[in-house]
């Protein structure tokens, strides 16, 4: 089981790979990159998000460009969990493999508002979303695969006994 | 029950005589292809912990490498170039023997042109755009570096078997419509989620009747409808092309004629026209009739949604004898450096720089940017791949985005103009 | 007075004397004022306000594209929306935007300058206009003051004769030769001067060769380079020439030369520019087998169509070696336009060349082609000072004629282009 809680940061539909990195500072390292998440919807966001804290999308999110550093950067702000209404495919997987947990729930962006405390439960057998008003929804089994992915921080950490693994044997 | 091309494809990869949508599997990758992105993978494994960078990859010939976001290095600093020189390092020491360096042109034309791809492949790269592979009956999708340096190390990666849609286009197609206003058709009509996590096979006259040239930009663009794969069925024009870059041995894979679609599209290439997708996504899209007094400051044509043949040659109809508006930059990049060449043969690239156009080498900096980027408030019209806020370089700016022949009558009029009436008899 | 040199005349012509003597202070009326870098003189005329505008829009030359055939980043594309919308504001009408190729070329080009006129330029290679028969020479700062007053002060430069005799050995260009005098006369040798070259070899040279004459000049401290007008020229400006009347001006039979040097080419060998000076002059023979990661064709002394030429006559048939990344940069949108017509391009591009759209090129890694650490270019451009390679100071950058660049992209390191020429 995985567990989180924190406060929503709510964006609309179509948030794109560009609107999360623009592309003019994608190569100049994440503490520059981060100072310019979001900037063209919301400047200086870096400076309202706080590690924990959970981001809650509309439709589409994250569509666009393959960039990692899309996903990256929101580890890097602090953001542990993404929940939206839908979630474009390349990005959903580049959460997974950076060991972001990123959360499909049609109409997530119609019942949770800017600031509500959430509490998200995660495992192969399922899961919730809770709010401390004691509103709540169940959230699909998630396949072993990511599980274990996000349960072990991403793809890197695998790599990482991958390489062990092949060094010793 | 059958199977779709999807499901084919990665029950072969996964070893399984069958698979279902929804289903999750290992499958084993044919191609991995990288641009640029190959630092950072690298990266990503040196951080893992290995000091020496990739130790190894799994399959040497399963590895292409094609430099084009930065080609040539922009700016006044050696930052990419160091990134370029890094990569040619890493193909020299694990003698990667598929490297196309930046004079080649942009990764997924030289794929295509390389012969590498082949029916029925399935074939992953850190880029949204592989798609496009589609269109030569490969699966091609996008993945991230990071899922790129597990595959570089074990030749495998996880997918989930993705539901299939299938668009039909009916009837024939005008000579004023290309490949992209089917496509933004197909968003207008059913919305840019419509593929969203499935796979797309495209069928119907119009489709048997398109150019390869056509097929990919579709194939390209269907990323922005949220494909994961975007197939079309090998025929003559197919084979032609494979054939004519030296692919030998082909074995198309056709859906069973009781594959199970979640859903069936039809549209009718009659009833198309020119269309324009408006800032800053593609949920507005508008025929370009209606927009026709919207004045730019710059128009592209070319990278890997439009900058092939077919689409130099319309604009270098539309463009011949006339001359780009003063206060409009023009600027054309054909997609690869075999594109380039076949377009100066026919004598396309010199109509095109006396009509006042700036012509780059293939390259992908037009669509990023990292070419003619955008000043605060200016309008562009492009007929590259995305119309994102902040796309070229600038969020203050506004991009629309469409076919080429839209925006080579719209760069001589300066403003957005319906082509229809610039083509000559 | 019969006695007077080429420069002497134009400029008294220009300040309204009947003569003007070295040494002498003057201020002479502007005939063609160019710049690239607009803004910085924009930013004063701002600062003032109440500017109307330029003093004489038709001779006002503002090459937007010489340093960029596009904007790569959102502070370039926002300065360069300005500089457009003020060009409107002051009045200026010659403005050869992005695409559009080199300033000097341009300037020749277009006719914007004739024998006999005196102009000036915010860009060191300003000189290149004496390869017509101008008298051409740069100004920086003082450029914005011009742009007001169409007028300048100048000290009347002595004039240094350098004459050329003779026919070089094959595969030898006039990059060549005049990568021989500036290597000979060395870095200051022109200080203050107008450097004249004449001779019979000069005579016969094309005008656009001639450019690279003029143009080196400034390699040499020159004040400006000036080819005195032959018939060659005069049928040239006839072409091109805005100015209808314009008066071709020569040196008197007996004008007074600070310094005369003369050059026997006879049998010159190619020769080579090597780190970090363009007057480090070598024969290619001294530094052949030195491996190289770029090679450039193009820029204010490779970019004419001749170059181009000479560069497609060593790559017929042949391919670029893989290692080595080609760029060529035609120096005018109308340059490229005929390279492609006759065929040039095309064979260059089927050597692997990549091609970028007219402008200076990466002879100063302000747009496209940056080179990593330690990475060697050599190129056709004029300048390969540290530093100007891109990082701080590690890339060699090598200077040569278009066939010795060519040979060496095709044998990825530095070759005699003599073994690469076709045999007559």
């Amino acid at each position: 089981m995985l567990s989180f809680r924190g406060r929503v940061h709510k964006f609309g539909d179509n948030i794109d790979t560009d609107i999360i990195t623009p592309g003019k500072w994608m190569h100049e390292g994440m503490d520059i990159l981060k100072k310019h998440a979001f900037e063209a919807v919301r400047p200086n966001f870096y400076q309202l998000v706080k590690a924990g804290d959970i981001l809650v999308a509309g439709r589409n999110f994250g569509y666009g460009s393959h960039r990692e550093q899309a996903n990256a950067v929101l580890k890097s702000l602090g953001i542990n969990v993404i929940i939206a209404d839908s979630i474009s495919r390349i990005y959903y997987r580049n959460c997974i493999a950076l060991g972001i947990p990123a959360i499909i729930y049609p109409g997530i962006s119609k019942q949770v508002n800017e600031g509500d405390e959430l509490e998200v439960l995660l495992h192969t057998s399922g899961g919730k979303i809770v709010r401390d008003d004691n509103w709540s929804v169940a959230i699909s089994p998630m396949p072993e695969t990511v599980f274990t992915m996000l349960e072990q921080g991403g793809i890197s950490q695998l790599l990482k006994l991958y390489l062990k693994n092949e060094r010793s044997s | 029950m059958g199977m779709t091309i999807a499901e084919k494809i990665l029950a072969r990869c996964a070893q399984k005589q069958r698979v279902a949508s929804g289903e999750f599997v290992n499958a084993a990758i044919d191609l991995i292809m990288f641009h640029e992105a190959l630092a950072m993978t690298s990266q990503i494994i040196e951080e893992a912990g290995s000091v020496e960078g990739i130790p190894r990859v799994w399959d040497a010939r399963k590895v292409a490498i094609v430099l084009d976001h930065y080609a040539p290095p922009p700016g006044k600093n050696s930052k990419m170039a160091n990134k370029h020189a890094k990569i040619r390092a890493i193909v020299e020491q694990l003698k990667l023997p598929y490297f196309y360096d930046v004079n080649s042109g942009i990764c997924h034309q030289v794929l295509p042109e390389s012969g590498l791809l082949r029916p029925g492949q399935l074939v992953v790269s850190p880029d949204s755009h592989t798609t496009l592979y589609g269109a030569l009956n490969v699966a091609g999708t996008g993945i991230g570096e990071t899922e790129a340096a597990l595959i570089l190390l074990t030749g495998e990666l996880w997918f989930m078997v993705p539901p299939t849609i299938r668009i039909k286009i009916e009837g024939k197609l005008s000579k004023y419509l290309n490949g992209k206003d089917v496509f933004l058709e197909v968003a207008r009509r059913f919305g840019s989620e419509i593929a969203q996590y499935k796979a797309i096979e495209w069928c119907g006259e119009a489709v048997s009747d398109m150019s390869l040239d056509g097929r990919m930009c579709i194939a390209n663009q269907s990323v922005e409808l949220g494909a994961k794969f975007s197939f079309f069925e090998v025929d003559e024009k197919t084979l032609s092309f494979l054939k004519g870059h030296g692919v030998r041995e082909i074995s198309p894979v056709y859906p069973d004629s009781d594959a199970v679609y979640e859903e069936e599209y039809s549209i009718d290439a009659t009833q198309l026209e020119p269309l324009v997708a408006c800032p800053h996504s593609f949920a507005d899209i508008k025929p370009a009739e209606e927009l026709q007094n919207v004045p730019i400051q710059q128009a592209v044509i070319g990278c890997c949604a439009n900058g092939r043949m077919e689409d130099l040659a319309v604009a270098a109809h539309i463009l011949k004898d006339k001359k780009v508006a003063p206060k409009v930059r023009l600027i054309v990049t054909p997609a690869s450096s075999e594109v380039y060449t076949m377009a100066l043969a026919k004598g396309y690239i010199e109509t095109l720089v006396k009509a006042g156009a700036i012509v780059t080498n293939s390259c992908c900096g037009p669509c990023i940017g990292n070419i003619g980027t955008l000043a605060d408030e200016e309008v562009c019209l492009t007929s590259t791949s995305r119309n994102f806020k902040g796309r070229m370089g600038n969020p203050q700016a506004s991009i629309y985005l469409a076919s080429p022949a839209t925006v080579a009558a719209s760069a001589i009029t300066g403003k957005i103009t319906d082509p229809r009436e610039w083509f000559n008899a | 007075m019969s006695n007077h040199t080429a420069t002497e005349k134009i400029l008294a012509r220009a300040c309204g004397k009947k003569e003007v003597f070295p040494g002498e202070i003057i201020t002479a009326d502007i005939d063609l004022v160019f710049a690239h870098t607009i803004q910085r003189h924009y930013d004063p005329f701002e600062a003032i306000g109440g500017v109307k505008g330029v003093f004489d829009p038709e001779k006002v030359v503002f090459g937007l594209g010489h340093h960029l055939f596009s904007s790569a980043d959102r502070g370039t594309a926002k300065l360069y929306k300005r500089v457009r919308d003020l060009n409107k504001k002051y009045g200026v009408k010659h403005v050869y935007d992005f695409g559009s190729g080199i300033g000097h070329y341009l300037v020749i080009e277009k006719g914007h300058v004739w024998p006999g006129a005196v102009a000036v330029g915010a860009d060191s290679h300003t000189t290149a206009y004496g390869a017509i028969g101008a008298f051409s020479t740069p100004a920086n700062y003082e450029v914005t003051e011009v742009l007001l007053s169409g007028k300048l002060w100048f000290k009347v430069p002595e004039t240094l004769n350098i004459r050329i005799e003779g026919t070089p050995g094959r595969g030898v260009l006039a990059r060549d030769v005049a990568q021989h005098v500036i290597g000979i006369m060395g870095q200051d040798s022109g200080l203050w001067k107008t450097i004249e070259f004449t001779g019979s070899y000069i005579a016969d040279l094309s005008i656009q060769q001639r450019v690279i004459f003029s143009l080196l000049a400034v390699e040499m401290g020159g004040m400006t380079g000036f080819i005195p007008p032959d018939e060659k020229t005069i049928e040239f400006a006839r072409k091109t020439s805005r100015n209808p009347n314009f008066e071709v001006i020569v040196d008197d039979p007996k004008a007074e030369f600070a310094r005369i040097e003369e050059f026997d080419i006879t049998n010159l060998e190619p020769k080579i520019a090597c780190p970090f000076s363009p007057t480090n002059t070598n024969n290619v023979t001294d530094v052949l087998g030195k491996k190289i990661d770029q090679a450039f064709i193009g820029g204010c002394t490779g970019g004419g169509l001749d170059d181009l030429h000479r560069a497609a006559e060593i790559f017929d048939g042949r391919k670029c070696h893989p290692d080595v990344r080609l760029i060529v940069v035609p120096g005018t949108k109308d340059i490229m336009a005929q390279a492609m017509a006759d065929g040039t391009m095309a064979i260059l591009h089927k050597a692997g060349a990549s091609f970028y759209p007219p402008y200076c090129g990466p002879c100063q890694m302000l747009c496209v082609g940056h080179l990593a650490d330690s990475e060697v270019m050599i190129g056709t451009h004029p300048r390969n000072w540290p530093g100007r390679g891109g990082s701080e100071g590690s890339n060699e950058v090598f200077l040569a004629s278009p066939y010795t660049v060519a040979a060496s992209a095709v044998a990825g390191e530095i070759v005699d282009p003599r073994d690469y020429l076709k045999k007559k």
